[in-house]
């Protein structure tokens, strides 16, 4: 439920790939709720035990572009490490993140997403909440 | 935002939606549909963002959108936009993250009556040799040199390697490879991403799929491509893999900064782009193309791995076990052709996103039995429906930039399809129509239910009423192998 001052995501409908709806009070906030909502998306369930960190750097156009560019590294991870992340902590500005990731093994993922779009992409901010649609490619 | 009002009625088949609809476009939308398809094409956002094509620059003449038509991002899926070459744009959106997605249709002369009995064995082979679904690897593990020959050489590096013939190659678009790839311009991650993956189906709406030739529309056109009734055809449908997904990824983002460099006003920055001949654009193509090269290799090898699983269930129990290529075809992919707009020849760019080439006789890249009827189209239908192989027609180069529909077209959200259909029903009710099904994941199977789609068979008799396809042949299901 999006109500003022809280976090959340949710599946919104979209023919033929995946969409979702993230909100938060704060930038840190949205994407946390971005990257969950995509896992959610993913199905993905990660293996209990050991975590290993991973530090990410990153710098782009504009925060809508950090947004993809931030979720496009945990598909990377996801693909090619077959880790699943959750941020540990952030640091950003309009045009750069650097984030502290603690990162699983993922012990089963339900579907793939091949990349996340841009498809009319605009961080909304409505009385202080933080609101985001994304498409995914699937 | 549309109403039936907006478009301007050309023929049964044939809509426009004039230039004068939206300031911001710089061409009309040209749309093949019927009515009733028309209608049911209003309920989702897949006209506006036609509309929003017909604003990219240097667009050259109408935006076409096919039957098959369905909402995407940025343009829709079923798209086809030609550009000019070179001042025009090329959009990497435009051509969609699995770059050169296509199909490949092998035939036979094996006659169902006499494979029926193998069938199950024959699905089993299929599904144990050809590696599918998400995170499987490929049969082979390639070094970073050898995937940058992959890049350059596209189907024949594999044929070079035994893996097929080079009647495979002159029967696939471009012969099997593009010129200009160039993976210089592809990213490190991508590479990698590719290294594991070549050989392999994937996920999502990609699939191998054995039918019988259920029934012959244009005889000549049919024994040209070795299509015989009651005889088995193979299909195959998959693309680039992660190396296209990471390069279309890589391309949107930084081409964010190259509208900006360049002043475009885009309604989507999914619709970001550059002009072909800027550095931007030139290096997305040369990657673009690597892309394409490797889908090329891909589904090469894997008609490779399933001419060895029919080798492997029939040789000795049937007369003639092989498998013949038809013809391979992408479509999702842009290439530079010369087309005629407001009684010009013009060299564009035409961005095929979810659309098909569909040359008609006598064009230049056929292979020589095709010179006279035309390039044979593969027309995938939803799973467990029929699927059509139709041949390129002379009006296709005239109304639609040689190109015609890929498919069925989504008219269900996967959300949904999962909410009102069971995966185990679904593959227990295709198993009782005789199709043998192997997936590996029920509820994948049941996103891609066959209500989910449109009725193949009526977008097929649409772009066959306008003229922009023939119908040559339909193909029924035996066997489904999904990942």
């Amino acid at each position: 439920m999006k109500k003022q001052n809280s976090s959340g995501f949710r599946e919104i409908e979209h023919k033929a790939d995946r969409a979702i709806e993230a909100w938060a009070p704060d930038l840190q906030g949205l994407f946390v709720q971005a990257a969950a909502g995509m896992h959610t998306l993913m199905g993905i369930e990660m293996l209990p035990g050991p975590m290993v960190t991973h530090q990410l750097l990153l710098e782009a156009l504009d925060r809508e572009s950090l947004l993809v560019s931030f979720l496009s590294e945990l598909l990377y991870l996801i693909e090619t490490r077959s880790l699943a992340c959750e941020v540990a902590d952030f640091q950003f500005s309009e045009t750069a993140l650097r984030a502290h990731l603690v990162a699983k093994p993922i012990l089963k993922m339900q579907r793939q997403i091949k990349a996340v779009t841009f498809h009319n992409l605009e961080i909304k901010n409505e009385s202080g909440l933080l609101s985001v649609t994304l498409i995914f490619d699937v | 935002m549309f109403t039936l009002k907006v478009f301007r009625k050309i023929s049964d088949y044939e809509w426009e939606i004039p230039r004068t609809f939206r300031a911001d476009m710089r061409v009309a939308v040209r749309i093949f549909m019927t009515r009733q398809l028309l209608e049911a094409s209003l309920d989702d956002l897949s006209l506006e963002q036609a509309v929003n094509v017909a604003t990219l620059p240097g667009v050259a003449g109408p935006v076409v959108v096919m039957p098959d038509m369905h909402q995407g991002y940025g343009f829709p899926i079923g798209g086809v936009a030609a550009t000019e070459f070179p001042q025009g744009v090329i959009s990497p959106g435009g051509i969609g993250y699995d770059i050169n997605c296509g199909v490949r249709l092998l035939s036979s002369s094996i006659r169902l009556d006499d494979a029926r009995p193998f069938l199950s064995d024959l699905a089993a082979a299929l599904n144990a040799n050809c590696p599918s679904g998400m995170g499987k690897a490929g049969p082979i593990g390639l070094k970073k040199g050898e995937l940058e020959a992959v890049c350059r050489q596209g189907a024949e590096w594999a044929v070079k390697k035994g893996m097929g013939s080079l009647d495979d190659l002159r029967r696939t678009e471009e012969n099997g490879c593009i010129d200009g790839a160039d993976p210089r311009w592809v990213s490190e991650r991508a590479m990698e991403r590719g290294l594991n993956q070549l050989g392999t189906l994937g996920s999502g709406n990609h699939f191998m799929e054995v039918d019988v030739v259920d029934d012959i529309f244009d005889e000549t056109a049919a024994q040209a491509m070795g299509l015989v009734k009651g005889c088995l055809v193979l299909q195959l449908h998959c693309g680039s893999r992660g190396l296209g997904h990471q390069i279309c990824s890589d391309y949107v983002q930084s081409f964010q900064a190259a509208v900006r460099r360049f002043d475009f006003q885009l309604p989507d920055r999914e619709l970001v782009c550059a002009p072909l001949d800027s550095q931007e654009g030139q290096r997305y193509l040369a990657a673009m193309r690597s892309a394409a090269n490797f889908a090329f290799c891909n589904r090469q090898i894997l008609a490779h791995m399933a001419r060895q699983a029919f080798e492997q269930v029939l040789a000795g129990k049937v007369q003639k076990f092989q498998l013949r290529q038809v013809y391979d075809i992408a479509h999702n992919i842009a290439k530079i052709e010369t087309h005629v707009i407001d009684g010009r020849r013009v060299k564009v760019c035409v961005h095929r996103k979810g659309a098909t080439r569909a040359f008609g006789p006598g064009l230049a890249g056929l292979p020589e039995e095709y010179q006279s009827i035309g390039q044979p189209v593969l027309v995938p239908g939803s799973m467990g429906t029929s699927s059509w192989v139709l041949a390129g027609t002379h009006v296709s180069m005239e109304r639609s930039y040689g190109s015609t529909c890929h498919g069925a077209g989504r008219v269900m959200s996967r959300s949904k399809a999962k909410r009102e259909v069971r995966g185990d029903r679904l593959r227990d009710g295709l198993e009782k129509q005789g199709i043998h099904v192997r997936a590996g994941s029920l509820s994948g199977l049941a996103e891609e239910a066959p209500q989910a789609y449109k009725d193949v068979d009526d977008v097929v008799e649409t772009v066959a009423g306008a003229g922009i396809a023939r119908k040559v042949a339909q193909l029924r299901p035996v066997i489904v192998v999904k990942g």
